[in-house]
């Protein structure tokens, strides 16, 4: 099964086209890099994806279900219940400011009422674990390195057990080193069968991490030859 | 160590007042007069721009008579004690009452004329006699004869309420919006007014009396020699019938007596309750009952305002700013005499909305001005919060209750705490414009102890209250920001 069907998709702003006619497809445990110069929409493509921008005309189709089907949404809260396969990790992160690195990670979940505290406390631990966390549970963001911040993202996004991972420009930030180990959990959790897409620039991540590399170019999407697979 | 600098800082400010009123006024060439120009006929602006009355005209004639220029002065009536100890007037002579306790803290000539502290009501009121006044609400004018009267006569027990109002025409006026049943005015000053402003038919007086006095003029508390020489010319001026011509000219008939004549034994004596401490505890309760009740309300209405005026539709986000734009842009003062006497009067609104309570009036007019400014300050907050922090909330599944009070509303309170906390600060001192619409409170409650009692002291326990509020509300706020951690 396809993990995310894009048809025709088209974007304006303001009466200019950033997107035209776009037809994308993934599937689950795929990595597809999405690259471009800045400034031609690949992040309006992926925040369309995540429900952020509203597209003028075209089909959404999350995991079998149509967010929009011929430039109609569905229903608000059908919306809310297809968008909670999407874990999106912005480029500056946005971990909420006022929480620390545990109630960041706490709070999307927290937010459902769905589980006690003593599972909830065990999920989050477990994210802090995974992502090297440890020692930083109650670290507010403003003290955190760039890679720490990162890795409290994921875990944020990862609480609410999203199937597709959006990772808009997830290196912009990071040194060489801490762009492989980016690129190691990435890859990791393509094997634990996520869908992830990746916004980024820089060509060589692109292709060390990807199964298929898009390059926006006129308003479209061209593949590109890995030339490292 | 702090004690001692504060007590010598105290020595240096009493030694200062004293040394002003060293020098008396009797050596000048110039008299100064102090006079209230809202009170004639006694004393008043004529409509050319002069000031003329019937003691204007009095006071002419006896410092002619002492060879001496005068110029007339005027003052805040409530403050003539302490004008006349700090030397800035010489003399009052402006339909002054004889009071034990003006006895005590001025010089008093003989008695020249008298007066009855009479009720004056509407003139279809159904008030009658004194008695009828029972439950009704009553003004007087602060600082008044008739004030300290009706508090000493027994009717004041069964009154709704007492209020001090600036001036007798303010009096009239709230009478006449029928806001106050009654006011306590001075019998010649009222009959002259009602006649000059063809006001006969729309007020009565009535027959029974609160209380009688005598007119002095006063001087400066040691001055023996003043006295005596403006009791000279005033017995001078009996003689030779120019007091008479000038009684006839404002009154039709000559009311004027020789001073050596005054036989005042029947006079009311009328005295004040000399414990001055629940007066201040009255002011002071007042003073915080608004503070707390103006901020509680002001900044959530403050915070849905801006809300409003952010995320509201075209006609409400010009509505708040138009309201806005009028409450930072006129005096709250002004904002509160609207609020209180203005809108019986506003067409059609009048009829609906209108504020019987003074206190309640006074609260109101704060919580909308106060609110307005609020809202900027939040509005400040929000757009200072990252659009980022809103989008994550999106992505994450955050109901818009739970982004504003998970995420927002704690992002936006940090950025705005410190100008709230200057704004309640403002609030702490603001609180005494209420005065204005005749509610006692911390200040108008200390000015008045200080004129009965000739005593600055009680300004600078006042002025140690307000500083001792604003420094607690300032420590609040600094604890506030420090439990902040983000």
């Amino acid at each position: 099964m396809k993990s995310i069907q894009v048809t025709d998709l088209t974007k304006k702003f303001g009466g200019e086209t950033i997107l035209n006619n776009i037809n994308f497809s993934s599937r689950p445990g795929e990595i597809i890099s999405i690259i471009g110069s800045s400034g031609k929409g690949k992040s309006t493509f992926l925040r369309c994806l995540a429900g952020l921008e509203t597209i003028d005309s075209g089909s959404i189709e999350i995991r079998g279900k149509f967010l929009v089907r011929g430039g109609i949404y569905a229903p608000k809260k059908e919306q809310a219940d297809i968008l909670s396969n999407i874990g999106f990790v912005f480029q500056n992160f946005n971990l909420f400011n006022n929480l620390t690195v545990k109630e960041n990670i706490e709070v999307p979940l927290k937010n459902k009422k769905i589980c006690s505290k003593e599972e909830l406390n065990a999920k989050s631990q477990h994210l802090i674990d995974k992502f090297k966390l440890t020692g930083r549970e109650n670290f507010y963001p403003k003290n955190l390195s760039g890679g720490q911040k990162q890795r409290a993202a994921i875990a944020r996004a990862l609480i609410l057990k999203p199937k597709i991972l959006l990772f808009d420009e997830p290196t912009s930030a990071l040194d060489k080193e801490l762009t492989e180990e980016i690129s190691q959990i990435i890859k990791k959790l393509a094997e634990e069968n996520y869908t992830i897409i990746v916004v980024t620039h820089q060509m060589e991540f692109a292709a060390k991490i990807s199964d298929v590399i898009l390059r926006l170019k006129n308003k479209n999407f061209y593949e590109e030859k890995n030339s490292i697979i | 160590m702090k004690c001692k600098s504060i007590k010598s800082l105290l020595l240096i400010f009493l030694m200062f007042l004293s040394f002003n009123s060293v020098c008396f006024a009797s050596d000048k060439t110039e008299i100064v007069v102090g006079l209230d120009v809202n009170l004639p006929p006694m004393g008043f602006i004529d409509p050319s721009g002069n000031v003329a009355g019937f003691d204007i005209d009095l006071a002419k004639e006896v410092f002619r008579g002492m060879n001496k220029n005068v110029k007339f002065q005027p003052i805040d009536w409530d403050s003539k004690e302490l004008e006349l100890d700090s030397g800035n007037i010489d003399v009052i002579c402006n339909g002054l009452s004889k009071t034990p306790e003006r006895e005590k803290t001025m010089l008093l000539t003989k008695p020249y004329m008298k007066n009855k502290q009479v009720v004056i009501t509407k003139k279809d009121s159904p008030i009658n006699t004194l008695s009828d006044l029972e439950n009704k609400n009553i003004c007087v004018q602060k600082g008044s004869t008739g004030s300290q009267a009706l508090r000493k006569h027994e009717i004041s027990k069964n009154l709704n309420s007492i209020v001090e109002l600036e001036n007798m025409v303010e009096c009239l006026n709230e009478v006449d919006s029928k806001i106050s049943d009654g006011a306590v005015v001075d019998e010649i000053i009222a009959r002259y007014y009602l006649k000059k402003e063809s006001l006969h038919n729309k007020f009565k007086i009535l027959n029974e009396e609160i209380s009688s006095e005598y007119y002095v003029i006063a001087v400066k508390k040691g001055n023996e020699n003043l006295k005596n020489k403006i009791e000279e010319q005033l017995n001078l001026l009996s003689d030779n019938k120019k007091a008479a011509q000038i009684s006839e000219k404002w009154f039709s008939e000559n009311i004027f007596f020789r001073p050596e004549e005054a036989n005042i034994e029947n006079a009311d004596n009328i005295s004040q309750n000399k414990n001055v401490f629940p007066l201040f505890i009255n002011g002071l309760s007042n003073t915080l009952v608004l503070f707390i009740i103006v901020i509680i309300a002001s900044l959530p209405l403050g915070f849905l305002i801006c809300l409003g005026r952010i995320y509201g539709c075209k006609f409400i986000k010009l509505s708040i700013g138009l309201y806005i734009n009028i409450m930072r842009g006129t005096p709250l003062l002004l904002q509160l005499l609207f609020i209180f006497y203005g809108l019986p009067y506003v067409p059609f609104i009048g009829n609906y909305i209108s504020f019987k309570d003074r206190f309640l009036a006074g609260t109101v007019a704060f919580i909308l001005n106060y609110a307005a400014y609020f809202a900027e300050i939040f509005r400040g907050g929000v757009l200072s919060v990252d659009k980022g922090q809103i989008e994550a909330c999106k992505v994450l599944g955050f109901s818009k209750i739970q982004a504003l009070y998970k995420i927002l509303i704690p992002q936006i309170f940090k950025v705005v705490l410190p100008s709230i906390c200057n704004e309640t600060v403002t609030l702490v001192k603001d609180t005494s414009l209420i005065y204005s619409i005749g509610v006692v409170e911390l200040l108008s409650n200390t000015k008045n102890i200080v004129n009965s009692t000739a005593n600055v002291f009680p300004y600078i326990i006042a002025g140690l209250i307000y500083f001792l509020a604003c420094y607690f509300v300032t420590w609040i706020f600094r604890k506030f920001e420090k439990s902040i951690s983000f």
